[in-house]
This record gives C-alpha cells, sequence and structure tokens, in this order.
C-alpha cells in the first residue's frame, strides 16, 4: 500500500470515529434544559401553585380588602326575610351578602339592623351564603331576638398570599435563590418573583 | 512483510485500540442517561398526578380548608396512590412550611427520613386551595427498578 492509500484509511477512519462520537453525544449525553429540565420542575410547581390559589381565592374571596366572612347554611322552612346574627363587631355597614353555588358567587341585596348589627336578606332558596364584611370579629353576639339559627355557621379571615412564605422554606433547600412578594389586585394576588436556579432562572411577575 | 506494511499495522491497532476505549464508555454515559430519564418521568407522573387530582377537585373534598390537621388522610392517601401503575410504589408526605407530617396524618420530625434507594424519585406539588399552602411530597419507585 502506497503512503497516500495509507493517508486516506488513517483519515477516513479519524472522520468515522468523529461521526460516531458525534452521534452517540448527540444521543445520550444530557444537554442540561433541552433533555432533563430538572430544576423548572420546581419552577412549575411554584408558577401552578399561584394560578391554582389565584383561582381558587377569586371563588372562595370575593374581595381581598373585606377582611372577614361569615359561612351560614340555611334549611328548608326558613321565612324572607332572613335575619343572620354574623357576629360582627366591626365595619357593620361594609356587609355583603353571597349566595354561594358551587365555586361562583352571586350577591344579593341586604341589609343591617341598627340593633345589633345583624344582617338582614331575602333567600333566593335554602343552601350556603357568605356575608363579607370589612372588619373584625371579636366573638360578639348581640342578638335582637329576630335572627334565625343557621344549620351551620363558621367565621373565616381573609387568606393570606401563602406562596412567597411557603416556597422560602422549600426553594432554598434545593439550591434555588428565591425571592418573592405578593400585592392584592382584586380578587387574587400578583407575584412578583425572583427565581434562580442553576439551569433555570426567571424574574417576573405572576398572576 | 515490508516496513512500511509493519507501521501500517502498528497505526491500525492503535486506532482500534482508540476506538474500543470510546466505544467502551459509551454504555455509562448511556445508563446515567436513562436512569436520570426514568427519575424524571417518575418524577412527572407524581406530579401531573396530583395536578390532576387538583383539577378534579378531588383534594379539595378531603382537606379542610382552614386547619390541614383535620383533613381525610385515608382518603388523600387512597386517592393519590391509586391512579399510579401498580408497578410503582410510593410514600406521602405534607408539608407546610413548618410542620412535616406522614401519610396518616401524624407530625414527623422532618420530610424525607425514609428509606430511599439510589432509584427513588421524588415529586413535589403545592396544594394552594387553603388557607396556608402545602406541598405533597410523593417518593415513587419502580418494583422493579
Amino acid at each position: 500500500m502506497t503512503a497516500k492509500g495509507q493517508f486516506y484509511i488513517i483519515a477516513s477512519v479519524f472522520v468515522l470515529i468523529s461521526l460516531t462520537v458525534l452521534f452517540v453525544f448527540t444521543l445520550f449525553v444530557d444537554f442540561g434544559t433541552f433533555t432533563l429540565p430538572t430544576q423548572s420542575t420546581d419552577f412549575d410547581n411554584l408558577q401552578t401553585a399561584i394560578m391554582q390559589r389565584n383561582n381558587w381565592l377569586s371563588g372562595y374571596w370575593f374581595d381581598l380588602d373585606w377582611k372577614t366572612k361569615t359561612t351560614v347554611e340555611i334549611s328548608l322552612g326558613y321565612a324572607n326575610p332572613v335575619e343572620i346574627d354574623a357576629d360582627i363587631t366591626t365595619g357593620c355597614d361594609s356587609a355583603r351578602v353571597f349566595q354561594r353555588t358551587g365555586n361562583s358567587l352571586t350577591e344579593i341585596a341586604s341589609d343591617v339592623t341598627a340593633i345589633g348589627c345583624n344582617v338582614t336578606f331575602n333567600a333566593p332558596s335554602e343552601g350556603i351564603y357568605d356575608i363579607f364584611w370589612n372588619g373584625t370579629n371579636m366573638g360578639k353576639s348581640n342578638s335582637d331576638g329576630n335572627e334565625i339559627t343557621p344549620a351551620s355557621k363558621t367565621i373565616a379571615q381573609v387568606p393570606q398570599e401563602g406562596i412567597c412564605s411557603h416556597f422560602a422554606q422549600i426553594l432554598p433547600k434545593k439550591n434555588i435563590a428565591f425571592t418573592c412578594s405578593a400585592a392584592e389586585v382584586g380578587d387574587a394576588y400578583n407575584y412578583s418573583i425572583s427565581f434562580r436556579s442553576p439551569d433555570f432562572t426567571y424574574y417576573g411577575s405572576i398572576i | 512483510m515490508n516496513k512500511k506494511g509493519l507501521f501500517f499495522w502498528i497505526e491500525l491497532l492503535l486506532l482500534i485500540v482508540v476506538l474500543a476505549l470510546v466505544i467502551l464508555n459509551f454504555p455509562r454515559s448511556g445508563d446515567s442517561f436513562l436512569a436520570n430519564k426514568d427519575s424524571l418521568d417518575l418524577q412527572n407522573l407524581g406530579f401531573t398526578t396530583l395536578q390532576s387530582l387538583d383539577n378534579a377537585g378531588i383534594l379539595e373534598n378531603f382537606t379542610n380548608i382552614n386547619n390541614f390537621a383535620q383533613s381525610n388522610f385515608t382518603k388523600l392517601s387512597v386517592y393519590i396512590k391509586s391512579p399510579l401503575p401498580s408497578t410503582v410504589l410510593a410514600n406521602i408526605e405534607y408539608f407546610n412550611g413548618t410542620d412535616c407530617r406522614s401519610e396518616s396524618g401524624s407530625v414527623i420530625a422532618i420530610c424525607g427520613n425514609i428509606t430511599r434507594t439510589k432509584d427513588t424519585a421524588t415529586a413535589e406539588y403545592t396544594y394552594a386551595k387553603l388557607a396556608n399552602p402545602i406541598t405533597i411530597k410523593l417518593y415513587l419507585r419502580r418494583i422493579l427498578g
């Protein structure tokens, strides 16, 4: 075999090796976020949690400026107008009544009594009613003798944004730099997020 | 065999050795990729399972909005595990930012203090339709892993 022929054989073998290496690396090697986005699953979780929480809030709380609500269940046999002692201590004038159907709230015209700040309204049917007010509840119950006794009554405070403090406990342990703040926007929270993991970065707001 | 022919065979032999060394290193890379891929698949399986349960309102039905400790942990466990393939083993934990709860709902010292093999994948899903969100941690492992 001549030197020229030998050169072509060696060159061909090197080309073959190069192609093989290129092919195998393309097939098997981890190209970071393109093939195994291990870190972005944490961001997916964060993003999903924010959206789920805001969707839930829109059906659970009509406006985040109203701080307290009393949920009552009115059974068959009631007589309109119904009068409910919602345990309102302050913020009497802000009381608003909503009928709950699944996850949707429908406002109903209502009034409050001069004595005891009980809420009165014409209930279209039996079911669940949410009475929101922008004030506090301190366990007060001022009966004027006309209120009905609902089948159930629970009092809840407006949910906090919750997401920032929750993820601040989780993400730093995974080597993810995370800062977060939330601002009320109607019945939802707008989250300003800084999320920086070794292979994924996000700065912006999510609502 | 002349002198030129000898060098040719030596060069060819060296090339074969180099090629063999390179090729012998490929399977390790391939196994690693497949292992990671399988782990990621399990993570995605856990995440999408929990997300589906959330979207379907299942998690909502068995959790107490104002006090997660009073949730129905037995039902939660059944509903979380039942959509998973029978070849996948799952352990559940709940983390509310401060406390960790086991599958049965009892408070445990720390999350993740369970026997885990190297092929155990951890899927996390944060359930936020509560006064205080909770993160459901699913430790998943294939039986034949």
